[in-house]
């Protein structure tokens, strides 16, 4: 060995033969070093890594240059998640010992593990957060925290602790236990674990004789007679739990429903059904209602069409049209009117092209002036023959056909047999018509005068003042 | 009984990465050799 003062080579000497140096004391320091390193490294071993921390600290406080004192330093601190101390560790005993092969080797690996670094340093910043929630009073932040921070870190045996502690205080003991139980596992001799897990377990008794005594109150005791009888307090859910008295409440369940569905289900479905039936019912007679009004309404549409079929039927198709105007035509020309009249009467003049139209057109107004002057003729017949009711239909015909008829002697005439039949009224209406149409002829001027002074019935001598034409 | 205020006390904010610098260089190395070599050269060996 080196002497600890000038370096000299010394071997069994007590003091150093250049410089005197008590080699003795020196070696018993690092003896001692030694000792503690192989103690924390025992430790170390059996998982008592605070144990292993305290005499590897101690080992290196008798000799900063125990390499591997402090590289085991360094992985104690790492596996109980104290990244950083570990680093600080393994950089020192690298400039302490350059030629350092297992500080190069752990160095290198947390280099070369990407994003490790950073994460572990997220963790820390978590938990120093958790813990400055803690101080502050705000345990339910700390506790989510902790939790994430436990979940990147889960060999973090201070994070576990603190998350513990948080439970113990919220008598959440059950899951401190748990949270001691993991911090055990990495660490199995901390004195902090160990302490806070006897108070959990003095905690858990605590409750769990609470239980018991609370149990042992539901027994009651009472006298029958000289004796004292004592029987368990049944609660609700004990009642419930007997097999016996489960059976039956199933059964009184069933009756409940049962009787549920006669009295409230079976009504409410009838009362829907019936509710049902009456507005199908309503809703029949309204569609009949609609129908019926439909069913009139078409009969009422099918005799229209039917009068309009009745004009066309009466009237003749293409063919017969031509065949009847034809007919017509031979009968117009050798003068017999009334065979031309009921041939034209046939014919449909709205199918006929225009030269045909032009033949309907003459022949009809033939067939009309010779009907108008047969009519014509025939009423002023039954006039002057004072048979004024017989004469009536006939000017009535005429003035049908022309209202003109003669310059207004139809009109006239008419409305002298009618006056002549006492028909007073009529008569004044076809006056009037005279006077509004043919204001300056001489019917005029009559019709004025019997307007003005009605002739009493049976004066036709009177009347007879203008010449039938 | 556990007093948590009291045991919060003795829970300390971790190291950051950030801080490691300054924790090295701060790094108290004196050891029991150290100790020895000054007393021997205060007493003059």
């Amino acid at each position: 060995m080196e002497c600890f003062m000038c370096g000299t080579m010394v071997d069994g000497e007590a003091f150093c033969p250049h410089c005197g140096a008590n080699i003795d004391t020196y070696r018993g320091i690092l003896y001692a070093s030694n000792s503690l390193y192989n103690d924390g490294l025992e430790r170390a071993k059996i998982r008592d890594l605070s144990g292993a921390i305290d005499s590897l600290k101690r080992s290196l406080k008798y000799n900063k240059y125990h390499t591997s004192a402090r590289n085991l330093l360094g992985l104690v601190y790492f596996e109980i998640g104290e990244i950083v101390l570990a680093l600080r560790e393994w950089v020192l005993s690298k400039n302490l010992q350059p030629d350092n092969p297992m500080a190069d080797r752990y160095l290198a690996e947390i280099q070369n593990t990407p994003g490790m670094l950073e994460k572990m340093n997220q963790t820390i910043k978590k938990y120093n957060q958790a813990l400055k929630y803690c101080h502050e009073g705000s345990r339910d932040m700390a506790t989510i925290q902790l939790r994430k921070v436990l979940g990147l870190n889960p060999k973090f045996v201070a994070g576990h602790q603190l998350l513990a502690l948080l439970y113990m205080q919220d008598h959440k003991y059950g899951e401190a236990r748990k949270s001691l139980q993991s911090a055990n596992r990495i660490d199995e001799k901390n004195v902090t674990t160990l302490r806070y897990a006897r108070e959990v377990r003095e905690r858990i008794k605590e409750q769990n004789k609470n239980k018991k005594k609370k149990k042992k109150e539901d027994i009651i005791a009472f006298q029958d007679g000289n004796e004292t009888i004592m029987m368990p307090q049944n609660s609700f859910r004990d009642m419930l739990d007997n097999t016996w008295n489960s059976i039956i409440n199933i059964l009184i369940g069933i009756g409940i429903g049962l009787l549920v569905c006669f009295f409230l289900i079976v009504p409410t479905v009838r009362q829907n059904a019936k509710r049902e039936a009456a507005s199908t019912l309503v809703d029949a007679n309204r569609e009949l209602n609609s129908s019926t009004s439909s069913v009139a309404s078409l009969e009422k549409q099918v005799e229209s069409l039917k009068e309009e079929l009745k004009k066309y039927t009466e009237k003749g198709d293409s063919v017969t049209s031509y065949e009847k105007l034809m007919e017509a035509k031979e009968a117009y020309d050798r003068r017999d009117y009334e065979a031309a009249a009921s041939a034209i009467d046939v014919v449909n003049a709205d199918i006929l092209d225009l030269r045909g139209k032009a033949v309907y057109d003459e022949i009809s107004g033939a067939v009309n002036e010779q009907r108008l002057r047969v009519g014509y003729d025939t009423a002023t017949r039954s006039y002057w023959a004072k048979d004024y009711a017989a004469a009536i239909p006939y000017f009535e015909y005429v003035l049908g056909i022309d209202e003109s008829y003669r310059d207004g002697s139809a009109l006239f005439y008419m409305a002298e047999s009618c006056r002549l039949t006492g028909d007073v009224e009529k008569a004044a209406t076809y006056y009037t018509k005279v006077t509004e149409l043919f204001p300056n002829s001489n019917w005029a001027r009559q019709s004025a005068k019997y307007l003005q002074q009605p002739a009493a019935p049976g004066d036709a001598g009177g009347a007879a003042a203008g010449t039938v034409q | 009984m556990i007093d948590f205020e009291e045991e919060l006390k003795k829970f300390e904010p971790s190291m950051e990465v950030e801080e490691a610098e300054d924790a090295i260089h701060h790094q108290d190395l004196t050891d029991m050799t150290d100790l020895l070599r000054a007393m021997m050269e205060k007493t003059g060996r």
